[in-house]
């Protein structure tokens, strides 16, 4: 339980670190971290739940797009603003340096362990994106109705 | 100039900052269509790569033009592309005369930084963070942030000639890796991997691998199959430096 916290403040304060170098204003910031910590917590969650990969990649990555869409709409912002430090947490950047690791020491196995992990985080992520970025963008096509070209016409949120 | 080039150069021109400021590609191109689409123009084509936009499209009087602009390097920056976003939205649904278009650009470009403080701050955070997840004490979190300031310079003075990013990243990576030996071989830090990895997280270009991999999926495929290629020869530099590093000096610590 205390590494549980211990891990979701980190995640806080690790996004919120990197909001500052991604140069989110500052009013945001604690919005921004506040992704990161709540996409840790989601992710530690469904980790509990299942120990496939791909499907916690895709449920947290869910998670962290639908805080990103919500917050958007409720600052008036691009969602990317807050989804790029969310995701912080998921990104598998130590995997795919591990990955290099092995490949550069011609360590065979663990090269393959480490990039079939990586490979499965980033598509469940992507999968995740896409399923959220989908959904936003036929709900907006839902309340606009039939007139199509005058949704294009319309100013929106990205 | 007339109207249909001014109107071009807008779309292109804001299309380019969104993507130097970390906008995926997707919403590039959207962007740039519902600027063409709100002046009314016709036969709208747009190609674009991380690096490269051409567009073209036809006035209504039937004269057509293209625009072809070069994005030599991106980053990310929120701030920017909030106020890139904003102007996208006022420009469609005001449509100020196209003569003007440029100069508001050129307005919500300029925005107020943080202080390089501010921002080695922000970093000192993150990577204080990241090394005690990945297993280091406080004495590692302490090496780890020395390197970061040292990161953190070496990168801008390597970035400012436009350094090849391959080289920049070895030479980075091997600083790294040859400065947390030598803190480890004072008894500043202890365990040399949870240093070095997370010192390697500053580099890795975790935003875009997530990107390129969701462009593959979203029917960019060419865009995500370079800047996948682009992200991994990125890393595989950062850990040839930190290779690099432990073959020369990694035989005076014990492991």
């Amino acid at each position: 339980m205390v590494e549980t916290v211990k891990l979701i403040i980190l995640s806080f304060f690790a996004s919120l670190g990197f909001g500052i170098v991604f140069r989110i204003e500052k009013k945001n910031l604690l919005w921004a971290a506040l992704g990161g910590a709540l996409t840790r917590c989601f992710y530690l969650f469904v980790l509990s739940l299942t120990d496939q990969r791909l499907i916690y990649s895709v449920l947290a990555s869910i998670f962290a797009a639908l805080y990103a869409e919500i917050m958007a709409a409720r600052q008036k912002m691009p969602s990317t603003v807050f989804l790029y430090p969310s995701i912080i947490p998921l990104i598998p950047g130590d995997l795919l340096y591990n990955t290099a690791v092995g490949f550069l020491l011609q360590d065979a196995s663990a090269m393959a362990t480490n990039a079939r992990d990586c490979a499965l985080t980033l598509v469940g992520m992507s999968v995740g994106f896409v399923i959220v970025s989908t959904i936003t963008y036929y709900k907006r096509i839902y309340y606009v109705g039939k007139n199509f070209m005058g949704h294009l016409l319309q100013p929106r949120k990205q | 100039m007339n109207d249909l080039e001014y109107i071009l150069d807008f779309a292109v021109n804001l299309g380019g900052c969104m993507l130097k400021s970390g906008a995926n590609l997707e919403r590039v191109n959207d962007t740039m269509n519902r600027v063409c689409l709100s002046y009314n123009l016709s036969s709208i084509s747009i190609f674009s790569l991380s690096s490269t936009i051409i567009l073209s499209a036809k006035s209504s009087d039937n004269i057509s033009a293209t625009r072809h602009l070069s994005i030599p390097s991106t980053g990310i920056h929120l701030e920017k592309l909030r106020r890139f976003n904003q102007l996208s939205r006022r420009v469609c649904s005001e449509t100020p005369a196209p003569a003007s278009l440029a100069g508001l650009l050129d307005e919500a470009g300029t925005v107020q930084e943080y202080s390089t403080v501010t921002v080695i701050i922000g970093y000192l955070i993150a990577m204080s963070c990241l090394c005690t997840m990945f297993g280091g004490n406080i004495s590692d979190v302490i090496a780890a942030d020395l390197i970061t300031v040292v990161l953190y310079w070496t990168i801008r003075v390597l970035t400012k000639p436009q350094l090849n990013h391959i080289i920049t990243n070895i030479l980075c990576m091997w600083i790294a890796g040859t400065l947390a030996i030598f803190l480890v071989k004072i008894g500043l830090g202890k365990h040399y991997f949870s240093i070095v990895i997370t010192n390697s997280m500053m580099m890795i270009p975790g935003v875009p691998l997530v990107n390129s991999v969701r462009n593959l999926l979203c029917g960019n495929e060419m865009n995500g199959i370079l800047e996948f290629l682009k992200v991994i020869l990125e890393t595989v530099a950062i850990v040839l430096g930190l290779v690099i590093s432990i073959y020369m000096f990694g035989g005076t610590i014990q492991w």
